[in-house]
């Protein structure tokens, strides 16, 4: 396992995906920052300013952003770079367990996330002073919990394109994989309301949809559970367990796909 | 490489499928491959060495017949990681050294850490691999070089060689052929696949014709090379029905 982490944790270094995504994190979080900052001083004068949990919510759905894009690029570029194409046989042919591969890549990912969130952190302190993360009244909890379910969602959006990209292709994977994403927030503005209730009484495709709907990754439900988290953490209240769940289920699928892979008839 | 009387590669009426027609590539393959001994199959284009091959590591699962790879099943951890596998078109990952490459593919393989050096640089030099160039800069030769000293690493009992000789300079290729030698010598089993028929009359001591998926003939090269007068006629005969 430590071979193979090393391994894909040197792959990832030596790409210039960990550079660029490393670099636009960094932009991303010093611009927010700096605005919000100014506008704390705008706002100061009639005694309203973002506390360190607000401006934590804005960095934390800044980074699902970026960590969105980095996860895609993981997800399709990366992960299954070493098992298709020409490395295929190669790497079939090591002498490993094909389950040690999706988590050594799962642990590779939590460095890269964790990379991202530690210069998150690092330039909140650059900002406001490193001693707010000592103060009492900094949301140390429900900053981990909500990095902890960050970085949870951000797995199982890696290994879905992942997936995807070893059993159809890399491009079919990015449309199948973002227009997936999009139809779960649009099945999600449909029937977390009242409207979609009432649709699909009259509807039995509508309730097949909305059934497949709540079988898949909530993601409609990221940014509402963190900004719950971060005020109050509990992490048995936290809705980790379908996200648990899917990421065990894509790491056997992967591992699968590993097991089996798909062997074009090539030249002989 | 201890003495074993069991054969450490056994296909027995073995049938392979692609896609949705279900085009036949391997159909009713019995196949034996005795310890120490270095076979050679070959066929014309698509004639289903690389997905016999392909069966041997495990990577395909036949549609009918038994395959049994070192006395287990092909593409378990107990086969792979006693046999060494070079296939046609690879390329080991652009962004590692020959040597970490090497050094990956030895962890698995050779558990002590000094002998795992040992043998790396062992191989590097032997299969003159540059020490700080990354792949993404190998010529094609030398890439091909690469996966062959992979396929040696950790002295595996069977050698699986697909086109080996694709790519190589002619000195190279004189160089392989005695490592080859070397390897079958002391005890090694050696399968290969080829299309340069002077070359297999020279490293490999069985011959096994496959045709359109059928393996229509299977004998020691010297006595093919006593019937026809030399390998090349053998396979002509075979191939067009007349030398």
């Amino acid at each position: 396992m430590w071979n193979l982490t090393r391994q894909f944790t040197l792959h990832l270094f030596r790409s210039k995906i960990f550079y660029l995504t490393t670099l636009f994190a960094f932009v991303v979080h010093f611009v927010t920052l700096k605005i919000i900052d100014t506008v704390t001083v705008q706002i100061n004068e009639a005694e309203q300013f973002m506390g360190p949990d607000r401006v934590f919510l804005v960095l934390l759905f800044i980074q699902m952003g970026v960590g969105s894009f980095v996860a895609t690029m993981y997800g399709i570029w990366v992960a299954p770079y070493l098992h298709q194409g020409d490395r295929l046989p190669l790497t079939f042919a090591l002498p490993v367990a094909k389950w040690k591969f999706p988590i050594a890549y799962a642990i590779t990912f939590f460095v890269l996330i964790f990379l991202q969130n530690t210069l998150m952190f690092g330039l909140h302190g650059f900002i406001y002073g490193y001693e707010d993360y000592a103060n009492r009244a900094f949301p140390l909890m429900g900053l981990v919990v909500c990095n902890l379910y960050e970085i949870l969602v951000l797995e199982v959006g890696m290994f879905g394109f992942a997936l995807l990209a070893l059993g159809i292709g890399k491009l079919s994977a990015l449309f199948l994989g973002s227009l997936v994403f999009i139809l779960c927030q649009v099945a999600a503005a449909l029937f977390s309301t009242d409207l979609g209730a009432a649709l699909s009484e009259g509807s039995p495709s509508l309730k097949v949809v909305g059934a497949v709907y709540r079988i898949m990754p909530p993601w409609d439900k990221v940014l509402n559970q963190m900004s719950a988290q971060i005020q109050q953490a509990n992490l048995f209240d936290a809705g980790l367990l379908p996200w648990c769940a899917w990421l065990l289920f894509l790491m056997v699928g992967f591992a699968v796909l590993l097991l089996y892979p798909r062997t074009a008839k090539g030249a002989e | 490489m201890n003495a074993n009387t069991s054969p450490l590669v056994h296909l027995q009426a073995v049938e392979v499928r692609y896609g949705l027609r279900g085009f036949v590539a391997v159909h009713e393959l019995n196949l034996k491959i005795e310890q120490g001994t270095s076979f050679a199959l070959l066929g014309p284009n698509g004639a289903g060495k690389t997905s016999t091959l392909r069966l041997i590591l495990g990577m395909l699962r036949p549609r009918k017949g038994t395959v049994s790879v070192l006395g287990g099943r092909p593409g378990s951890i107990k086969a792979l990681e006693q046999m060494g596998f070079a296939p046609e078109e690879a390329s080991a990952p652009d962004y590692l050294s020959a040597q970490e490459y090497l050094d990956f593919v030895a962890a698995f393989r050779i558990k002590d850490k000094r002998a795992r050096t040992k043998e790396v640089e062992e191989l590097q030099a032997s299969f003159e691999l540059p020490p700080g160039k990354r792949v993404g800069e190998f010529s094609k030769g030398m890439r091909r070089k690469l996966i062959l000293a992979s396929a040696f690493c950790g002295k595996p009992k069977l050698l699986v060689l697909d086109e080996p000789l694709n790519g190589l300079d002619p000195l190279f290729i004189i160089k392989l052929r005695d490592k080859i030698r070397d390897y079958v010598a002391q005890g090694g089993t050696l399968l290969f696949s080829s299309h340069i028929l002077a070359e297999v009359e020279k490293s490999c001591t069985e011959i096994g014709i496959l045709k359109q998926g059928k393996l229509v003939c299977a004998e020691k090269t010297s006595v093919l090379a006593e019937r026809h007068g030399d390998v090349e006629k053998a396979f002509a005969f075979y191939m067009q029905g007349s030398p």
